[in-house]
């Protein structure tokens, strides 16, 4: 009798652990593909070293040298360049061979990725010639399970007034939020196109964070992260200007990243909030 | 103080039954009234006392209609088209019970009935229907939760504790009566009870969603439900004793 109850005693603790294990993994993500191929290319000065005699056609015209390269940690890229004086972000995703990364929608970018530090790098944007543009490469830290792309499963709005009100919208439509929004009396930007959509958010180990959009436009900004709240500054002026407070908070729940900015509207007593629900990308 | 009152009530019926025969016969029981349909086992402590265990619920049954409640049509746009959305009450009771009848005669019928419901909070339900498509976007915010319409209803819970707490309630129960559990000379028996139920304060609940989809139940606070809030006070103070008519049918097994 007494071997029954211990068996039945350990089986019901295995059970326990077990379950306690099953929980810990829900919010725990495997490391994203690309975690050994991330970093940033910051070009010195932004102007390039040489121009290079390897013109990959005859009608191939002069590079514009980037500001900077984001390579993610989950294969996505985000070239930030200077259109008309304002710093514009595109993004799409890359794939490696050796030290060549193809920027799918941009070209190749070929440097020595072993060791961060001072690279030459080749940049060959489709129908240009290659430049070499010196240039820093800051191999991003992946220790942390925040640094990949992230998907937006779920958007939740939240404004603090007389009482609190959300809202949950699937993904993150913003022509969608944008009507409802509209309908319920309130003025939003007439800009937002149809469609648009927020496609994925990514954080690096450089600490850039990469808001993706369906048009393939980005925002991005640095940010300094403490493990559980950071704070971000967009790198374009733009973008949250209406947002007074610029910090933000990450809590892992049921496999989901649960991203939360918090906002007071600017002259309103009004506050809100954003909180997306992001399933991690690979 | 209690626990001394506990002790003579025990002492009384165990002196009142010393030498009686307990659990001799078993009865099966079905019952209606204001506490559900249920059904119920007894079985006899002694000629002074009956157990009894059951379980009752009341999902729809004694539902009022309220169809002079409207909404806009867009929450956050007050004159937006007014949109009717009729209002259900039901009771929603779901306990398990244990009571036991005291006969202070032998042979006669006339109890007094102490024990308790055990189960779920949620004494009665509320359903609001036709509600337009924006509330199944937008709610309540309680505690990271949304509180919001799904397919166009929105169902609200009256929900009490009793002495116990906001999943499981424990509501002491108090009564007299007439006819017995156990009738050891009939095969079929009848009773009616008349008592109360400890409800203590009752609250305005519902089934609030995470961010990530679980569900699960909330509190509304009064900021939350402003409209409604002093109606619910007004019910609490009546509902915080709930009160028990019960009419029960017998089968004795053996």
């Amino acid at each position: 009798m007494k071997k029954l109850l211990s068996v039945a005693a350990a089986a019901a603790l295995l059970s326990l652990f077990a379950a306690c294990d099953k929980n810990n993994d829900n919010n725990r993500f495997e490391d994203p593909r690309f975690i050994q191929y991330a970093g940033q290319l910051v070009p010195r000065d932004g102007t390039p070293a040489t121009a290079s005699a390897r013109a990959t056609k005859s009608e191939a015209r002069p590079v514009d040298v980037p500001q900077s390269i984001e390579l993610t940690e989950s294969g996505l890229y985000a070239i930030g360049q200077l259109v008309e004086g304002e710093l514009v972000y595109r993004m799409g995703d890359y794939t490696v061979n050796g030290n060549v990364y193809t920027l799918n929608g941009y070209g190749t970018v070929e440097f020595d990725n072993a060791a961060p530090g001072p690279v030459t790098m080749h940049l060959t944007p489709d129908g240009s010639m290659t430049t070499d543009v010196a240039a820093d490469f800051n191999k991003a830290a992946g220790t942390n399970q925040l640094y990949r792309g992230w998907t937006v499963d779920k958007t939740r709005v939240t404004v603090q007034g007389w009482t609190t009100a959300s809202a949950d919208f699937a993904g993150c439509d913003f022509s969608e939020i944008a009507d409802f929004l509209k309908k319920n009396g309130h003025k939003v930007p007439d800009d937002i196109k149809p469609g648009q959509s927020l496609r994925s958010i990514s954080f690096t180990g450089t600490e850039k964070m990469l808001f993706y959009y369906s048009d393939g436009s980005a925002d991005v900004s640095a940010y300094r992260f403490n493990g559980k709240s950071f704070t971000y500054r967009w790198d374009n002026d733009k973008m949250g200007f209406t947002f007074l407070t610029d910090q933000a908070t990450v809590e892992y729940m049921d496999g989901k990243c649960i991203l939360t900015i918090r906002a007071s509207i600017q002259d309103s007593t009004t506050s809100g909030s954003v909180t997306f629900v992001l399933s991690p990308m690979d | 103080m209690k626990k001394a009152i506990l002790f003579c009530l025990a002492a009384c019926l165990f002196s009142a039954n010393a030498g009686a025969q307990v659990f001799n016969h078993l009865s099966a029981g079905v019952a209606l009234g204001t506490d559900g349909i249920s059904i119920e086992l007894a079985a006899p402590l002694g000629n002074h006392v009956d157990i009894r265990a059951g379980y009752g619920a009341a999902f729809g049954l004694i539902g009022v209609k309220a169809t002079d409640i409207s909404m806009p049509e867009h929450p956050g746009e007050r004159n937006s088209a007014s949109v009717d959305v009729p209002l259900k009450i039901n009771l929603g009771m779901s306990d398990a019970r244990l009571l036991f009848n005291i006969y202070p005669s032998a042979s006669k019928g006339f109890h007094f009935t102490v024990g308790a419901y055990l189960g779920s909070p949620c004494f009665a339900r509320g359903t609001l229907t036709g509600m337009p498509s924006d509330y199944n976007t937008v709610g309540f915010d309680v505690d990271g939760y949304l509180v919001k319409a799904k397919d166009g209803k929105l169902v609200t819970e009256l929900r009490a504790p009793g002495l116990g707490g906001d999943s499981f309630a424990v509501k002491p129960y108090v009564g007299i009566g007439f006819g017995r559990a156990v009738d050891p000379d009939k095969r079929v028996s009848f009773s009616f009870d008349l008592g109360a139920q400890y409800q203590g304060k009752a609250g305005l609940w519902a089934d609030g969603e995470g961010v990530t989809g679980r569900i699960q139940k909330v509190q509304l606070t009064q900021e939350q439900v402003k409209d409604v809030a002093d109606v619910i006070d007004e019910a609490g103070k009546y509902t915080a004793f709930w009160p028990t008519l019960s009419f029960h049918l017998y089968v004795k097994l053996f």
